[in-house]
């Protein structure tokens, strides 16, 4: 083991300069960080430049430098589902996002559980989408911290056993600590920083690498040759017969679960205006551009002959570096050292970004309202801020005992637990149709159809028999027993065959209860309440949010 | 940009906001339909079909969530 001293250095040297910038981010626009509201939506005054790098910040991440090319080199095209994923999902959310802005606005809610509770008037329901959200988001931190630790065993700390992880855990407690100070101001902060140095770093690799490479042409050549040498006929640079429906429900059901997640609700209920979010939603896409090229990159390694590193805790080639092994051989060591960080740094905002956002949902939604009804607003932030590192940790559990194919199955699986939650927050947007009862055996049913098939998904390079992937044979769906497609080799996202057992249920139950005129709780808010906008006298002045 | 023009609204006048306009954000879903693209042919600087016409959604896409924020902004 060899370790790369000047990609180290430089890696350093940005990794302190963010942090520096992250103690710094607590006195930025200064108020009192002891309010919930402050330290965890940054005084909801950020304007659409801030919202535009928090949201970008937040939504790009190691998935997008780490994961989707690692996919690519080893699948191919079922990879590039990442860019319809993040085409499609601006249209789907403009409309049902300025709704959820505006109420929460009207009534004070911070979180997605805030607003159910008021929309439903149930407490159950805002618990499930609590401890939902906050499940949901560990594995997805947990793919932040694989993409880190792929950039720190590329530069050489490459230890094996649980010394191996040391420096990860580093780095992460750094994290941990101006996410403490400083709140949602840290990653807002910093996420300036870290754009800038992804885009020089994109900027340069797609003009710099297919040069190198022979051009984008023999890149893609390259490629298919590889996946052509290779027995399963999974792969390749075109998709196959049996996975275009795994391509279509991957995308949509990314897309629909996107903004489900309690830390892009964060992001968006950060912005000052609708009119903030709705310019967002037409600037973001720019991401998805560099989202392409990056994946794109993974065929560029395929083309560079880029052998992923041994990782010395697993003794297996661990995909995630093939993205720095790129970078590594066909740079030199400085800017190797600033990819590094850019990769390392983008990890870093997002888990931050997300486990405040988990944190919020603690402290509002179950601190709050099982444990302590009468708390104050510093005991109330003071919770919030050691949520945030209990989220953490959990984070670091999840990529201990989950061991996927690919780390992207690791937001995948984040995918399957949160799109059970779009009945109940996502289309309460729009009617309050749905019985509290049916969401709940809606919910129940998703959650544990999804769970059981996530279970029976084996890892074919590890030989693990359990939570292996997040692709579903259409042979191997099973409805209490009954095969009703068996024999099919086609495969699926399985949160989509989830969330359709879901809403089935849902609908269903709900049908039944409205018949039976079980009460259904009662709704705090009204139609007006979704269409105000800044300036209204209806909106609650961000120093009295908190009821 | 919008701040000083809102506050001017009566306070609890809610603006019936569907627009013909909105149905241009279904579009993008096109992205979905597999088929269209998946082939290597004709290639363009270099990219397979497959690749190209999927970046080209990208714009797409931004085009028609642009023309639905601008036609129904909220007016003063």
């Amino acid at each position: 083991m060899t370790v790369r001293w000047t990609e180290l250095v430089i890696f350093t040297l940005l990794f302190a300069l963010v942090t520096g910038l992250g103690f710094y981010a607590a006195r930025w626009k200064a108020a009192s960080l002891d309010h919930l509201d402050e330290w965890g939506l940054g005084g909801r005054r950020f304007g659409s430049w801030v919202t535009w790098f928090l949201i970008g910040g937040d939504l790009y991440t190691a998935y997008t430098f780490v994961a989707v090319p690692a996919l690519m080199f080893g699948a191919g095209a079922m990879g590039f589902f990442a860019l319809p994923y993040t085409v499609l999902v601006y249209p789907l959310v403009f409309l049902p996002l300025v709704r959820l802005w505006s109420v929460s606005r009207v009534h004070g809610y911070v979180t997605p559980a805030d607003f159910v509770a008021g929309r439903y008037g149930s407490a159950t329901l805002a618990l499930l989408v609590a401890v939902t959200g906050i499940v949901a988001t560990m594995p997805y931190i947990a793919l932040q911290l694989a993409g880190l630790e792929a950039v720190l065993r590329t530069m050489g700390l490459n230890g094996s056993g649980l010394a191996g992880h040391a420096p990860l855990f580093v780095a992460f407690v750094i994290l941990a600590i101006y996410t403490y100070q400083s709140g949602l101001r840290a990653p807002a902060l910093i996420a300036f920083v870290k754009d800038t140095l992804i885009y020089l770093v994109i900027i340069a690799a797609v003009i710099i690498l297919p040069a190198k490479l022979g051009g984008w042409g023999s890149i893609f050549d390259a490629a298919d040759a590889k996946f052509a040498a290779t027995k399963t006929p999974a792969d390749g640079i075109l998709l196959g017969a049996n996975n275009q429906l795994q391509y279509v429900t991957l995308a949509l059901g990314s897309a629909l679960a996107l903004f489900l997640y309690p830390h892009a609700v964060t992001g968006a209920l950060a912005s000052r205006s609708r009119n903030v979010i709705k310019r967002n939603m037409v600037a973001l896409p720019a991401y998805s551009l560099i989202l392409g090229l990056l994946a794109l990159l993974g065929y560029a390694a395929i083309a560079a002959k880029t052998k992923p590193i041994v990782n010395a805790a697993t003794g297996r080639p661990d995909s995630n570096t093939v993205v720095p092994m790129l970078f590594e051989g066909q740079f030199p060591a400085w800017f190797a050292g600033i990819a590094f960080a850019a990769i390392g740094i983008g990890a870093l905002v997002p888990a931050a970004i997300m486990s405040i956002a988990a944190a919020n949902l603690w402290t509002r939604n179950i601190y709050k309202v099982y444990l302590r009804r009468g708390a104050t607003a510093e005991q109330e932030c003071k919770q919030a801020k050691i949520a945030s590192l209990v989220v953490k940790l959990g984070a670091v559990v999840f990529i201990v005992f989950i061991d996927p194919q690919y780390a992207i199955d690791l937001q995948l699986i984040g995918g399957v637990i949160i799109l059970q939650t779009l009945p109940m927050v996502a289309i309460a947007l729009y009617t309050r149709w749905f019985h509290i009862w049916g969401l709940v055996a809606g919910w129940a049913v998703g959650m544990g159809w999804g769970l059981v098939m996530l279970y029976g998904i084996p890892n074919p390079t590890t030989g693990k028999q359990h939570f292996g992937g997040s692709a579903l044979a259409l042979d191997k769906l099973s409805i209490l027993g009954w095969h009703p497609l068996s024999g099919s080799p086609i495969q699926i996202y399985v949160g989509f065959v989830a969330l359709l057992g879901n809403l089935l249920v849902a609908v269903v139950m709900t049908i039944m209860l409205r018949q039976m005129r079980v009460f259904n709780g009662t709704d705090e808010t009204n139609p007006p309440d979704y269409l105000e906008d800044e300036g209204s006298p209806r909106l609650r002045p961000v120093a009295n949010m908190l009821r | 940009m919008s701040s000083g023009s809102s506050s001017a609204r009566p306070p609890s006048r809610p603006v019936p906001r569907w627009s013909g306009w909105n149905l241009l954000l279904l579009l993008p879903l096109l992205s979905l339909v597999t088929p269209l693209y998946n082939s290597d042919k004709p290639r363009l600087f270099g990219f397979p079909f497959f690749y190209w016409l999927q970046f080209m959604f990208i714009p797409l896409g931004v085009v028609c969530v642009a023309v639905v924020y601008l036609r129904t902004r909220e007016r003063r």
